[in-house]
């Protein structure tokens, strides 16, 4: 199972939001992704190694590199399918990358 | 259904819409004491903004942007909106793009309750979801206060 990290300020209201459209539209895509929301703060190196794609809210700013994929996916909160669609169609990229 | 607020403020920036709203809701302890604080500083770190200038239409019906402060649920009692509105435009960043600023008189805070988790994650989304529904949003940012309430009641 990919596991997407979904992050925003309180750990939440936004990435809660991102979590349940990306876990929703991949599964409709035929994709089986779990993804969990956290505190951007409360991100680590060792916390990122458990996961295969990030998704934050904005452009994140960490003192260590992300060495995995990272798709800002701030525009998915809005529900408006032109403004979701580019970024669900990055996420599935990469998730047909992993599944190779 | 989620408990709603409205409430017209007259403030002239950020710290004092803060420092009002957090004091009437700690009147009616809603909120805990380390409220203000907490969304003080969230606000700061991690802004809220949204903008709403999302085609040619909203933009020709006056549809103006938004913000959604909130903060962590250990801070509040109760799982809420509370929609504010002022008469002037206060600076916020946007959530999703932080270098950029916007010019916001609408606002829905969020109170969480960390006791009800179930209930606030889905709160932003129906946020967005009254707030991307043009009709729907034109009455939330022009109808007369009261009748704010009982829409937001309705739809969130």
């Amino acid at each position: 199972m990919i596991k997407i990290l979904a992050a925003c300020g309180a750990g939440v209201n936004s990435s809660h939001t991102i979590k349940t459209a990306i876990e929703e539209e991949m599964k409709k895509r035929g994709y089986q992704v779990k993804a969990d929301a956290v505190m951007i703060k409360d991100i680590n190196e060792d916390l990122m190694k458990n996961y295969d794609i990030f998704c934050p809210l904005s452009k994140p700013n960490f003192s260590f590199e992300i060495k995995i994929p990272v798709i800002e996916a701030g525009a998915i909160m809005y529900r408006m399918e032109h403004m979701s669609k580019p970024i669900f169609d990055k996420l599935e990229e990469e998730l047909k990358k992993i599944d190779r | 259904m989620t408990n709603i607020l409205t409430m017209e403020l007259d403030v002239d920036s950020k710290e004092e819409l803060f420092k009002v709203l957090s004091n009437q809701l700690l009147e009616q302890k809603l909120v805990k004491e380390s409220f203000l604080s907490a969304i003080t500083n969230r606000e700061e770190e991690y802004p809220t903004a949204i903008s709403l200038n999302i085609n040619d239409e909203f933009k020709t019906k006056g549809i103006e942007d938004i913000a959604i402060p909130h903060t962590e649920g250990k801070h509040c009692n109760i799982t809420a909106v509370v929609y504010v509105r002022n008469p002037k435009k206060i600076s916020f960043n946007e959530m999703i793009n932080p270098e950029k600023d916007l010019k916001v008189r609408h606002f829905f805070f969020i109170l969480n309750d960390d006791n009800e988790e179930e209930k606030h994650v889905e709160v932003l989304g129906k946020i967005m979801g009254v707030s991307t529904n043009i009709d729907l949003i034109k009455k939330v940012q022009t109808e007369k206060i009261n009748k704010v309430k009982r829409i937001l009641m309705e739809e969130l």
